[in-house]
């Protein structure tokens, strides 16, 4: 009786960079949701502006702001008369502890 | 924890007096123009405040909350249209604090790391405020 032991590193080797990059997105977008969980709402417009932009291959930002909600940074960090109410540094922080299983959850099916 | 911590932060500032020369008057009932999350409404400028963003606890060898990982903005803010002042005192900052010891009641420090710089304007009825400041991280363990 033989056996036939066919390397999957070929294979591996071509989705890994896909995979990685799909790794990336899934961290970006947890960080986004997470932030948006934590964001002090008034109007709803800073929490709507919050989204993920993929600025390259397996490279991702979360944006909080667009043209109409740009004072995200003074929330983030604080007016002259209003102290910071962080939001995005927080979400990132804490996200930062799930990458390992969101990065297992993707590679699983490698 | 936060409290010993920003006892020590504070403590680190408030002993400086390169960094106290760059400030303003403090404001009354105040020995320095440095405050935790918010000025009074009097404070002169230009003064500093500081304020933790972000506190995560990470597991080691089974302790859930062996060490703690803080995140720390501490800023300048300057009525002014010039950066030049804020960023001044940003840079005395960062000489204090980045990777300097810190003396924290009931923790050991591990590390405080200056992460990212702060640096914005703001405007206010016509007048131009600048903040220029830093995020600094902060371990410390059991």
């Amino acid at each position: 009786m033989s056996a036939i032991y066919k390397s999957r590193l070929p294979q591996i080797e071509a989705e890994l960079v896909a995979k990685m990059d799909a790794v990336a997105k899934a961290v970006a977008e947890r960080t986004e949701q997470a932030a948006e969980e934590r964001v002090v709402v008034a109007t709803g417009r800073l929490k709507g502006a919050i989204h993920t932009d993929h600025t390259g291959e397996g490279e991702y930002s979360v944006i909080a702001g667009d043209n109409n909600a740009f004072y995200a940074h003074i929330i983030e960090h604080g007016s002259v008369h209003v102290g910071a109410r962080p939001f995005l540094v927080p979400a990132l922080e804490q996200v930062r502890q799930e990458v390992p299983a969101i990065a297992k959850t993707v590679l699983r099916s490698l | 924890m936060s409290v010993a911590t920003r006892r020590a932060i504070y403590g680190k500032l408030a002993g400086d007096t390169t960094l106290n020369n760059l400030l303003g008057t403090p404001a009354s009932g105040y020995t320095k123009s440095i405050y935790h999350l918010q000025a009074p409404s009097t404070a002169a400028f230009p003064y500093v405040i500081f304020q933790k963003q972000s506190g995560t606890p990470t597991e080691a060898f089974g302790d859930p909350s062996a060490l703690e990982n803080e995140v720390w903005l501490v800023k300048a803010i300057d009525r002014s249209t010039s950066a030049d002042v804020a960023e001044n005192i940003q840079a005395r900052l960062a000489v204090l604090l980045n990777d300097q010891s810190l003396s924290i009641s009931g923790t050991t420090w591990q590390y405080m790391r200056r992460q990212s710089d702060v640096d914005y304007p703001e405007e206010i009825d016509g007048v131009q405020y600048v903040h220029a400041g830093s995020l600094y991280r902060l371990v410390t363990s059991d």
